[in-house]
Parts: C-alpha cells; structure tokens; sequence
C-alpha cells in the first residue's frame, strides 16, 4: 500500500482533461461517433462497434462461465435432490412480486432497444431481465416459476445469444467486408444507419447470452446440494 | 466539479467494504456487500460513467447479491472470522 | 515532502482512496480463513480495479459520453468513453466468475463439510 501511494504522483492529476489516456483514441471515437453510425451514445458505439472483437470476447467468456457451473454442478433430476426455494408465505411479497416482475420486464426491453440513445444496451438490459427472472424464483419458488422460463432453456438463449453474435460477424464477412464490419450489410441502407442496425443487433445477441448465463448460473446454484440451510 | 458527494460516496463505500469483511454473519455480509455495489454505482454514476453506474446497480447490486445468498444457504452461515 | 503530499492529496485525492480500497480487498483475499470472506475481498479488490479505470476516464469540466447536438463533437467536453466500455464488459465478466467461484465453493463444502481454510487443509492432510 505504501508503495502504491509512492507510486501516486506519477498518474496523471485526477480529472486532467490533457491526460494521456484521453488522447489519440478516445479523441477519434468522441468525433466520429456519432458521424460513423447516427448513434449518440458514445460508449455503446465503442463496445459494439469499434471494439467489437473485444465484446465478443466477453461474451464467449461469460458464456464459458455459465457452461462451467453447468458442468460442476448441474443435476440432471433435480427433484431428488430436495429444493431449497419454496414459495413463499408472505403475500406482500408475492403481490409485489406480481406487480414488480413484468415492469422490470418491460423497462429491460426498453434499455435494450433504446440503448443507442440512452444508458443501457445488451449487458444492463439482458442483466435487468436475468434479475426479474430471479425475483420470480426466488419469491415464487423454484418449481411455480418454471413455466415463465423454464431451466432448460436457461442455456440454449445463451447459445442463440453467442449465435446471433457471430453469426452477425459471418454475414458481414460473406457480404464482402470484414468480420464484424456493420457497414457491409446487404441490405442498402446508408452506411451509418446499417451500422446503426448491426449495433442493435449485436446488442441483441448480448443480451440474450447475459440472459441465458447469469439465469443459469442461478438455477445450478439453487438446485444443488441438500435442501436444509444448517447454522 | 462535484468533489465533495464524490468523496461522500467513496467514504460510504470504503465503510461498507470494510463492515462486508468485519462482520461474522455471512448472510449478513451478502447484504452488505450488495449495500457496498449499490454505493459504487453512484460513484461510477458521480464519475460520470453513467453506463457503467448503470451495470454496477444491476448486477453488483442485484444478481450478485441473490448468487451469494444462494451458496450461502447451500453451504453454512456462521464465518469465524 | 509537501510537494509530494500536495501532488497526491490535493491533485489526486480520489486515487488515494481507491488505493485503500485496494488494501481492503487485498486484506480480505490474504487474511481471512474463510473462504466466502476471501470471495467477497476478490470481489472488493476488482471493484477497486475498475474504478481506477472509471477514475482515469474522469474530466473536470467533460459531461456525460452521449453526444449532444448542442454541444457538437468536441472530444474535451467529454468524459472519455473508452474506458467506460472495456469495464462495462468487465464487470459482466466478473460477476460470471463469481458465480464459478460460488459453484466451485459449494461443491468444496459438500466434500469436505467445511469452508475453513485451516480445516480444509487440515483433512486434505488426513486423507
């Protein structure tokens, strides 16, 4: 820790506008933005299509997460096993639950799609959408929340999602540009409206692996094990 | 320049870091912890990392709570330390 | 002296305090027995990560990265967005680990009862 206050000064002075991190890049991404793909929100031009690789990267990364609780844990017949989310006897909770599930829902849906205008894109959405998934099972019990979204269909939204990706990535390239390059989608629009649309596709496909892999982390976690918690 | 809520917020989440690693009830501890993501996001959100606020309420906030209450309940609640 | 303690407080106060959240996290990953306690310091500890990054990002004067017509495509009246999106991503990714993590520990406790360090250790010996 002292040599990490040492080492302080030499970091560029906190809110610097010259600092070198705010150079050359940075610069180039606040300008041509907006020019490059009619999208004013900066931050998700920049992770769905200027680093795109990058993004897909990550999300092979989460999606290789979820497949490994998957292989860890995972029951096939996790009846047996004894559950340990009932539902619940209060019915504040379960109203407000009735109540909450389908705005969060909605407003996931509206984070999503209005992500080029707004905070928000594939990963907030896709993780609001995960979260009313798991208030459900959570308040509902494991067993009543199942015909919502069932937990065998937790991990094929994450493949589509990975899918929709990199199938994006092969449309391009088979368009003739490179992979992941919006502006050579065959459908004659302008360049930056088409990649306006590749954003939100990709976007897309975010969000469904988000979906799919932090709700089936939650269900290989929960149907685990035995069903009593002991002190 | 908003110095002093950015020092607030830093204050509030070095307290609740440091109540997440003191205190002896893990169950306890989840919920601190998600206390701890929930001040962290509006301290992206007072960087001006709205986007990233934004994740770090949803999931910081959110579904790494519920994950840890889940293990927490499938293995034991007391900590010694 | 002073120079030094001005160019850290007074210019870089913020970074003073995500160094001790740093020491928090590292507290948490190296002290703690149990092994929960040691996930929740590793979690402090990236959180610690990413807002020095968010931290670099920041500009005095620079306003949130979603363009705004009136204010046109001047890269200095804002916050510098790249960052912002490489942590956007991380931070996904490190809630995914976590849930690895939280997998790995709950099938720890199922074989050895136990989440102690030095217990754990203790029975890896006997068996």
């Amino acid at each position: 820790m002292g040599l990490l206050l040492v080492a302080g000064p030499g970091l560029p002075a906190f809110g610097d506008p010259e600092s070198a991190a705010a150079g050359h890049v940075s610069a180039h991404f606040v300008e041509n933005a907006y020019l490059d793909s009619h999208t004013p929100n900066i931050v998700t031009v920049i992770i769905a299509d200027y680093r795109g690789f990058d993004t897909l990267g990550e999300v092979v990364v989460v999606f290789v997460a979820g497949l490994a609780c998957l292989f860890l844990l995972r029951r096939s017949n996790p009846q047996q096993t004894g559950h340990l989310l009932r539902r619940t006897d209060s019915i504040i909770v379960d109203l407000a639950t009735r109540v909450m599930t389908p705005i969060i829902q909605v407003f996931a849906l509206y984070v999503i799609f209005h992500g080029h205008y707004s905070p928000g894109g594939g990963f907030q959405g896709g993780a609001l959408f995960a979260g009313s998934i798991l208030l459900q099972r959570v308040s509902q019990g494991h067993e009543n929340s199942q015909h919502t979204f069932s937990r065998h269909l937790d991990t094929p939204f994450a493949i589509a999602g990975v899918l929709i990706f990199a199938g994006l990535g092969v449309v391009t390239l088979l368009a003739g540009g490179n992979y992941l390059q919006y502006d050579q989608l065959p459908l004659g629009l302008r360049m930056d409206m088409l990649r306006n649309l590749g954003i939100l596709v990709a976007e897309v496909g975010v969000a469904f692996a988000v979906v799919g892999t932090l709700v089936s982390i939650f269900d290989d976690l929960s149907c685990t094990g035995r069903g009593i918690p002991r002190d | 320049m908003n110095g002093p809520i950015t020092a607030l917020f830093f204050l509030l989440a070095l307290i609740a870091a440091i109540a997440a690693l003191k205190v002896k009830d893990l169950l306890a501890v989840a919920v601190i912890l998600t206390a701890f993501g929930f001040f962290v996001a509006l301290l992206y959100t007072a960087l001006g990392a709205i986007d990233v606020g934004f994740n770090e309420a949803v999931l910081g906030a959110g579904v790494t709570g519920v994950l840890f209450v889940v293990a927490i309940h499938h293995t034991q609640r007391r900590s010694i330390d | 002296m002073t120079e030094f303690l001005q160019a850290l407080v007074i210019d870089r106060w913020a970074y003073v305090f995500t160094i001790l959240l740093l020491s928090v996290g590292l507290y948490g990953l190296v002290m703690k027995k149990n092994l929960i306690k040691k996930l929740i310091g590793m979690n402090i500890f990236q959180t610690a990560v990413i807002l020095f990054f968010i931290q670099q990002a920041y500009k005095h004067g620079g306003t949130v990265p979603i363009y705004d017509t009136t204010v046109g495509a001047r890269p200095e009246l804002y916050v510098n967005p790249l960052p912002h999106g490489l942590m956007l991503t991380a931070i996904v990714v490190s809630v995914a680990t976590t849930g690895v993590a939280l997998a790995l520990l709950v099938l720890i406790h199922r074989r050895y009862e136990t989440l102690n360090e030095d217990e754990l250790l203790q029975k890896l010996r006997e068996s």
